[in-house]
């Protein structure tokens, strides 16, 4: 696969190509912060963000899609989006997200909707050039992308070295024109930004490796932690929201007036939210468990009867709903909690980075995007 | 078996919520389709006392009010409740942390002793009688009105969101209010509007009232990270979900 080196002028002239022949999505300003939007031209484009509202994620799963229509006679059918498009500035974590979703989303149980989306996409990472403020990539050996891309972009020296990995990425390469060489410097360059990346994107530090978190966490269910943070939890579910790697959902029917015809829905949903864990008898499996262990715990310190403390849920469930005034304490009485579990300590990274500190500049609608690029 | 009778009826409020079942517009024929209207004042002159459900919008704040409202009941088979006012009992409730007697003379002046004006402390609906259905909102949106009626019309249950604003400012990446040294009501209050209001630059004022387990450590811990106080978020709270502790204005 094809190497090259690209100037500034050569990518903008590219991109605008790009822009209005495909359907590119790309980091752009909005407001003071990132997203991912359509591209229409170069100048929009921001290779120097840091981090966009929400992962990429939203172009293979949509925050609400539809799956299937139905009219009235009965039949349905399934409605599946095979747009081509860009997924132009990728960061390497993002890259990394997108082949965990691949795992969930087609191997075992292949999704239709999300496959149709997936088939269809050029994904075109760059390194990245600005650093979020709470970066971790690098603990997690995800600030470099080996692989799941098909074009990965790395500015080097006020220019950019393309590396075209697949077919699809050779194709799209070959419409910037010719190219010129990446010579021997510019490689060099190359792997000085990655090794940067790997030293210096980890504005927090993991007392372990990524790999043995998964056995931590299956020996962790117990923890006090877990009850330390569900009581400071708004069960907002942000976090999972904007989590790259997030991927749960509801399905939804959306009935018309005449109630035989309309449409099947699937939009985000998540673990954190309090009704995710409803079950059949209108109870939380969360609350639920909560009273389990309240239950166990309540035993071993002062003998409370376990019949007493296991139907906790079911009783409240039965009794008519507290009043909705929000009885705020005035006084902070819970210390704020930090991970002190070993091996899951967090701590601030050291050192200036080698990166800007990347956001758009709110009060200036007219930043230069060239200097951007 | 015909169409559900269907009556609508207003309490103390603005009765705009009323006015977004007439502004359904086409999709008023829609509706018309699947239910009889036998009562509604803003768009029928019949009236009847023969309904199987119950639109309620408005809240509870006389004598009179109440005893109607247990013949609404009564009669109905089902019991909707219509908007903030009837759902949480709104702005009306700003008055309950007020003497009744200065309330009066303040909105009412020299008529404030006429007997129809009456009035007492803001209730919402299901603190009179049972409500089997709310549809939240100030004003409710007719999207949710249309779904939470064709949901009954199929025997399902219709699905009113229990999860905060935060949820739908997440989905069309509206940065938190917070951030811009805002006090939202998002964090507590239940979403389901596809929060227009963040969007649009203001904060949430929590008119759908509040989830049905708003934590109230993470609450306050969101006031400390900004460097706000639990009585900034109360002072919020009050326009719709008064729980009795404001200031309220002499006359």
């Amino acid at each position: 696969m094809s190497i090259g080196q690209l100037d500034v002028e050569t990518l903008c002239a590219w991109v605008d190509a790009l822009a209005r022949a495909e359907t590119v999505y790309a980091p752009q300003a909005r407001g003071d912060r990132f997203v991912y939007d359509r591209l229409r031209r170069a100048e929009d484009l921001r290779l120097d963000h840091d981090v966009t509202l929400l992962p990429p994620k939203k172009y293979f799963l949509p925050p609400r899609e539809r799956l299937a229509q139905f009219d009235g006679t009965g039949a349905a059918r399934s409605v599946l989006d095979e747009t081509p498009f860009v997924l132009f500035g990728v960061h390497p974590y993002d890259v990394a997200a997108i082949a965990q979703a691949d795992a969930y989303y087609l191997k075992e149980n292949p999704d239709a909707h999300y496959a149709a989306r997936r088939r269809g996409a050029v994904i075109v990472a760059c390194d990245v050039q600005a650093a979020s403020s709470s970066v971790f990539a690098a603990c997690m050996g995800t600030a470099v992308a080996r692989e799941g891309f098909d074009l990965l972009l790395t500015r080097v020296d006020g220019a950019y070295v393309a590396d075209a990995r697949t077919p699809a990425g050779e194709a799209l390469l070959a419409r910037a024109g010719r190219l010129s060489k990446a010579d021997a410097v510019a490689l060099g360059r190359r792997e000085q930004v990655w090794q940067d990346a790997l030293k210096f994107l980890r504005r927090h530090e993991l007392k372990c490796r990524p790999a043995d978190l998964p056995g931590l966490l299956t020996r962790s269910y117990e923890h006090a932690a877990w009850e330390k943070r569900s009581e400071r939890c708004h069960s907002c579910a942000s976090c999972v929201l904007v989590c790259p790697s997030c991927f749960c959902f509801d399905v939804q029917d959306d009935t018309g007036w005449d109630l035989c015809s309309g449409e099947r829905c699937r939009r985000w949903d998540a673990c954190l939210l309090r009704d995710f864990a409803l079950v059949a008898d209108t109870t939380s499996a969360r609350t639920a468990w909560s009273a389990i262990v309240t239950a166990s715990t309540a035993r071993a310190s002062t003998c409370t009867t376990a019949s007493a403390s296991w139907p906790a849920s079911a009783a409240d469930a039965a009794s008519p709903p507290a009043p909705r005034a929000l009885p705020i304490p005035s006084s902070s009485t819970t210390p704020c909690w930090r991970t002190d579990h070993a091996g899951l300590r967090l701590r601030r990274g050291e050192g200036p980075l080698p990166f800007a500190a990347g956001r758009p500049a709110a009060q200036d609608p007219c930043h230069r995007p060239r200097d951007a690029l | 078996m015909g169409k559900p009778r269907v009556a609508i009826f207003d309490f103390a409020c603005c009765e705009g919520c009323q006015l977004q079942i007439v502004n359904l517009e086409e999709d008023i024929l829609g509706l018309l389709g699947l239910v009889q209207p036998v009562e509604w004042r803003e768009a029928l002159s019949d009236r009847s006392d023969e309904y199987d459900i119950a639109i309620v919008e408005g809240s509870i704040t006389r004598a009179e009010d109440e005893e109607r409202l247990r013949g609404i009941r009564k009669r109905a088979k089902l019991l909707i409740a219509l908007g903030a006012c009837a759902t949480i009992g709104g702005v009306n409730k700003l008055k309950n942390a007020c003497d009744m007697e200065d309330v009066r003379r303040y909105v009412y002046g020299r008529a404030a002793a006429m007997p129809h004006l009456a009035t007492e402390p803001t209730r919402a609906l299901d603190e009179v009688v049972k409500v089997d259905y709310k549809i939240h909102g100030c004003p409710v949106s007719r999207r949710e009105l249309g779904a939470v009626v064709r949901s009954l019309a199929m025997g399902v249950e219709p699905v009113i969101p229990n999860y905060p604003v935060c949820v739908e400012c997440k989905l069309r990446e509206t940065v938190c209010r917070y951030e811009y040294n805002e006090v939202c009501l998002g964090v507590v209050t239940r979403g389901g509007c596809n929060a227009p209001c963040p969007a649009g630059g203001g904060w949430c004022y929590g008119c759908r009232g509040l989830v049905d387990d708003p934590n109230v450590n993470a609450a306050r811990d969101v006031m400390d990270k900004y460097g706000r106080t639990p009585a900034d978020l109360q002072r919020r709270l009050a326009l719709f979900n008064s729980p009795g502790a404001v200031s309220c204005p002499k006359s």
